[in-house]
């Protein structure tokens, strides 16, 4: 037993360099970032945030403790956390202060929702949890602007724990696997029109997508595709612990022979670009996307970088 | 092997705690971890770590839009019509993901708080913007996604069935 959990805590406790955990940051930072800019231009906070003592939308009937600070919640004092989460995903953007920008902005953002009711979606959750995860990664150890002011340089070697890379990995399991378990209602079922009716609801339409209606046996067969991709998520999931050497020699070499990720990744992206472009649901397409960046090692990473900068290298005539 | 240092065997500790409350809490949760009290519950409600997936579980055909018209002369005039290109009076605000969250509030005949707050709210807006209403009406219209054939003849979907309509006339919202 005490073996057991000592290889338990060399696995939990198993380190890496931080380039994953650093882009996933960049990615959440910036998608916030966005966000905030976005409600602000567009002027979203007054009266869905205002409280209704004050003439406003939101019943605010059990205020997050951290109002008690401003002498309750009005929607100056909203506005101005916005605009202090505007700066605060800046700085998780590009890397400054630690883990503060995520712990402040998890606190802030969960804070601001405690304000309205059923304005909320999973995008709201899928951002917790990304910045909660980054308040557990040490995520500036390199590709920030925290590195560049401690080595000079922008890039580090500084290796950081893993774990934080492998609850972003559950994290879309568990997204998908219980997503896909719940969609048994009308649409999933045949004819199987699900993706064919979400381009036509006013609730999530971003354009008028008439012309796609020629393209009916496709979105067919993308509502059953996805709806298997997601059920099937969790295979990915072992396929991901069998890769890390969890689940014993056997199975690794034959989870790094077979690359599952490779196939379900490339079709979550695909999917998420597609849900971004096609339909408005928030930034929920965006922040998923972010934890595809845990999917790569940082050595993966770190190879995909070289390809990419060899062929940029390529393509550009030599100078002279 | 060599031992390791006690945060090694917490930070062991963390990870599994971690794995079985997003696990549980996905599962609907046992009842200690839905308990308002439990450490489990603490962990999502302070740590954002909540696990609640309950995304287009059922699409339906039904759709629907909320419009919004002034009476001018005794005529009605739309001035938004969600997601109209062309009826967008407040559409950059009402476009927001947010906004769209209230706006499915309003087609919700049980949450008739949101219609209430919308109408009085909207229409001193309208008034505002729209010196020549005398009326404002807000309403909601059903329409249903047809088969692909239907929709690229009529166009897109038709909303026809009227599901909730309030007229505020401007002499009610007047200061006195």
């Amino acid at each position: 037993m005490i073996a057991l959990w000592n290889r338990w805590v060399a696995a939990a406790c198993a380190t890496e360099r931080g380039t994953s955990q650093a882009i996933f940051r960049v990615f959440v930072g910036s998608v916030l970032f966005a966000d905030a800019a976005h409600v602000l231009f567009v002027g979203a906070l007054d009266p869905l945030f205002r409280p209704v003592a004050d003439g406003g939308f939101a019943p605010a009937t059990r205020p997050h403790e951290l109002f008690a600070l401003f002498g309750g919640p009005s929607v100056e004092v909203v506005t101005g956390l916005v605009w202090l989460s505007l700066i605060l995903a800046g700085m998780l953007a590009v890397g400054l202060a630690g883990r503060v920008p995520a712990f402040a902005l998890l606190q802030i953002r969960m804070a601001l929702l405690t304000l309205p009711i059923d304005i909320h979606g999973g995008y709201d959750r899928l951002l917790h949890n990304a910045l909660w995860l980054l308040v557990l990664a040490n995520s500036t150890a390199t590709l920030s602007a925290w590195c560049r002011l401690r080595t000079g340089r922008w890039t580090s070697d500084r290796l950081v724990f893993a774990f934080p890379r492998h609850f972003a990995i559950l994290q879309l399991v568990v997204l998908y696997t219980f997503t896909g378990l719940i969609k048994v209602g009308p649409g999933w079922d045949a004819p199987h029109e699900a993706v064919y009716r979400l381009m036509h609801v006013t609730a999530y339409s971003r354009w008028d997508l008439t012309w796609t209606a020629f393209l009916y046996p496709v979105l067919q067969v993308a509502t059953v595709v996805t709806h298997y991709w997601e059920v099937t998520f969790g295979v990915v999931g072992v396929a991901y612990a069998a890769q890390q050497g969890w689940l014993g020699d056997r199975l690794r070499a034959l989870a790094l022979r077979f690359d599952l990720r490779l196939l379900y990744a490339t079709f979550g992206i695909a999917f998420h670009l597609g849900l971004f472009v096609l339909v408005d649901v928030g930034p929920f397409s965006l922040a998923t996307l972010g934890f595809y960046a845990a999917f790569l090692s940082p050595d993966e990473w770190e190879r995909l970088a070289a390809r990419l900068t060899r062929r940029g290298r390529r393509a550009r005539p030599a100078p002279g | 092997m060599p031992s390791r240092p006690l945060s090694h065997h917490l930070i062991a500790a963390f990870v599994v705690a971690h794995v079985v409350v997003v696990v549980a809490t996905a599962l609907g949760g046992p009842p200690n971890l839905r308990d308002p009290d439990s450490p489990g519950e603490y962990y999502g409600r302070y740590l954002g770590v909540t696990q609640r997936w309950f995304m287009f579980n059922r699409v339906t055909a039904g759709t629907t839009r909320v419009e919004i018209a002034i009476r001018v002369d005794g005529a009605w005039r739309d001035v938004y019509v969600e997601r109209s290109p062309d009826l967008d009076w407040n559409a950059r605000a009402f476009d927001h993901y947010r906004w769209r969250e209230y706006m499915n509030n309003l087609r919700i005949t049980k949450r008739r708080a949101a219609w209430d707050r919308f109408i009085p709210w909207v229409a001193d807006r309208v008034f505002g913007d729209f010196p020549e209403a005398d009326a404002v009406r807000v309403r909601t219209m059903r329409g249903k996604v047809p088969s692909p054939k239907v929709l690229a003849r009529q166009g897109g979907v038709r909303y026809r069935e009227e599901r909730k309509s309030t007229v505020v006339e401007r002499s009610d919202r007047a200061p006195p």
